[in-house]
């Protein structure tokens, strides 16, 4: 099976490589974000310092619903899914493959748009913020989860590029709360007050990628 | 179901006689609150309902997961028509929670982590049924809310038990702890009593939503399937 | 029934996540509000949410200015604490309290918001008891 979760997600982010449409959307949002929040503080550096991680993650949140929306359409267009659905050994192989591949895409989308942040808002991090590596990709993890586990049962319908962020951003509030405040704690150098965020991310990880074992051969069935 | 059926329609009158009954109990019977004073009777509505909202929530659960292993379209319109009552009476609960708030804490609304997680719930199941009602498909549309009705109450372990579990504004559970309760007995009397009428009332709405969402699925059978 | 490599590694996960969650709520790492004297041993430079008793006898009030002062204790430490903003009718010598707002010096805490924790004990007035007096009308000189 795990031939088949590497193989799936290879083909995803060959896709990306080609055309790197979603990554690409995905990043210049989230600067046009930041930059727009930037004037819209005005020139309270500190406020906007404070809100920074928050307006990141919701950036990244919003990436990730976006990103996984196109990989789950792009699978669905000529009949690609039907064709993978009869083809691999166990189906959830397809779930973790999928989860696989826009966990590394939201990696590199967070870690790009943490680190333009700190540029942008003359953040001065402290060494420890190196930790900032490991925590987007937990953080990506979960979002991924998340992601695939709502975006595969509700098919190819016209409305779902409004509804699922409806759908979504509630399940992964605790994702983005937690995330955020891990963000600040490690800018500021305190490693102590990140750790319980760490292990809620894993936990909101785990709980998302099993409920997602559990359902999806049952809820991502063809039409 | 014809207006006179509608007028003799017995379980309607019995939940709405209890809920008249035990409104006017706990508005001019059972004594007020010694510290509180008449705003503590508000949580004769605001306790069922939103006892009521996480029950309601955790039959859309059970039926999601009955759906997705058995495929029985009945399990599904008990998950859709459960989820809707209960959505409407979380919008109770945080409604006169909020009333209640602003009187003894002195704020309407706070960020603590009960009222967080039961907005959270609020907008989750608001989700729930707009992905339904988008989706044409009807297989489709049951295996969506039945993996959302999962993932979704996941969430309310952490709702009812954040109470004990983080330290928090929302004082502690007042009935379900060890030992006593620490209610005088009159007003838990009221209080149990006001939680059966408003059961009644749930089951009542919750099974006119189920005929409306029987009679929808035969309506798009026969259209499907002209004879 | 069949258990199958991925079913086994989801349910692994679920309670894995369970098991974390409740690791992370039993060494009560995520708090709403901290106490007097993990304040005094841990200062927060910024916004905090701070819980306490108001120490009875403590509570002045001062009308020129509106501001509204009182010592709040968890048995331990107490923080001379000032405020603007009027607490509702359930404020009184020995109620517990969530402070929202910043500390201004070791042991002196500015509170932009004062909620009432109220207690979940649910009493009747007994035969002859009278409602304990608000303390806020009498600083104030009957409102």
């Amino acid at each position: 099976m795990l031939g088949d979760v590497a193989a799936l997600a290879m083909k995803d982010v060959r896709i990306e490589l080609r055309s790197p449409a979603s990554v690409a959307g995905a990043l210049t949002l989230g600067l046009v974000g930041l930059v727009v929040t930037g004037l819209a503080a005005g020139p309270d550096t500190a406020r906007l310092r404070a809100i920074a991680p928050g307006l990141a993650w919701l950036s990244i949140v919003y990436a990730a619903i976006t990103v996984g929306e196109r990989l789950d359409r792009i699978d669905r267009s000529d009949d690609a899914f039907a064709v993978l659905w009869l083809s691999v050994r166990d189906r959830r192989a397809i779930f973790a493959g999928k989860i696989m591949a826009l966990t590394l895409m939201l990696w590199t989308i967070s870690l790009a748009l943490l680190g333009t942040a700190v540029v942008l808002l003359n953040i001065d991090p402290s060494p420890v913020a190196v930790a900032l590596i490991p925590l987007a990709l937990i953080a990506s993890i979960a979002l991924a989860a998340g992601v695939v586990v709502v975006t595969s049962t509700v098919g190819g319908n016209s409305q779902r590029v409004l509804l699922l962020p409806v759908a979504l951003l509630p399940l992964l509030a605790p994702t983005l709360l937690a995330a955020s405040q891990a963000t600040g704690a490690l800018v500021a150098g305190t490693v102590d007050a990140s750790l319980p965020w760490f292990g809620l991310l894993a936990a909101q990880a785990a709980l998302f990628g099993g409920l997602g074992l559990l359902t999806y051969e049952h809820g991502a069935a063809l039409e | 179901m014809t207006m006179r059926q509608r007028l003799i329609d017995p379980p309607a009158w019995t939940a709405l006689i209890a809920v008249v009954a035990v409104v006017v109990v706990g508005l001019f019977v059972v004594p007020a609150d010694r510290l509180q004073g008449q705003v503590q009777r508000i949580m004769y509505v605001h306790v069922p309902s939103a006892w009521i909202a996480y029950l309601a929530f955790f039959i859309t659960f059970a039926a999601s997961v009955r759906y997705l292993w058995r495929r029985d379209l009945a399990a599904d319109r008990l998950a859709a028509s459960s989820a809707e009552v209960g959505l409407v009476f979380t919008a109770v609960a945080i409604v006169t929670g909020s009333i209640w708030g602003k009187a003894t804490w002195g704020v309407w609304w706070d960020w603590d982590p009960r009222l967080t997680t039961t907005a959270l719930l609020l907008v989750i199941y608001a989700g729930y049924i707009l992905i339904r009602g988008s989706i044409v498909d009807r297989d489709r549309r049951a295996r969506a809310g039945a993996v959302i009705g999962i993932v979704g109450f996941a969430n309310v372990p952490i709702v009812h038990f954040s109470v004990t579990w983080w330290r928090s504004l929302h004082q502690p559970p007042t009935i379900v702890r060890p030992g006593d309760p620490t209610i005088d007995h009159m007003l838990l009397g009221e209080l149990l009593a006001s939680v059966l009428a408003f059961s009644l009332l749930f089951l009542y709405l919750l099974n006119r939503r189920l005929e409306l969402e029987r009679a929808r699925d035969e309506a798009e059978q026969a259209l499907l399937m002209p004879s | 029934m069949r258990l199958r490599p991925a079913t086994i590694i989801g349910l692994g996960l679920v309670l894995a996540a369970l098991v974390a969650l409740g690791g992370l709520v039993a060494t009560n790492a995520v708090v709403y509000y901290v106490t007097p004297t993990e304040l005094a041993a841990k200062p927060v430079d910024g916004p905090v949410r701070l819980y306490g008793i108001v120490v009875g006898g403590s509570v002045s009030y001062d009308r020129a200015s509106g501001v509204l002062s009182f010592r709040l204790s968890d048995g331990q430490t107490t923080e001379a604490v000032t405020s603007r903003f009027l607490p509702t009718a359930l404020f009184r010598d020995g109620v517990g309290v969530v402070l929202v707002g910043r500390s201004t010096a070791p042991g002196a805490f500015s509170a932009d918001e004062v909620l009432i924790k109220h207690s979940a004990v649910y009493q009747p007035l007994k035969p002859g008891e009278t409602i304990p007096p608000d303390i806020l009308q009498q600083i104030r000189g009957g409102g």
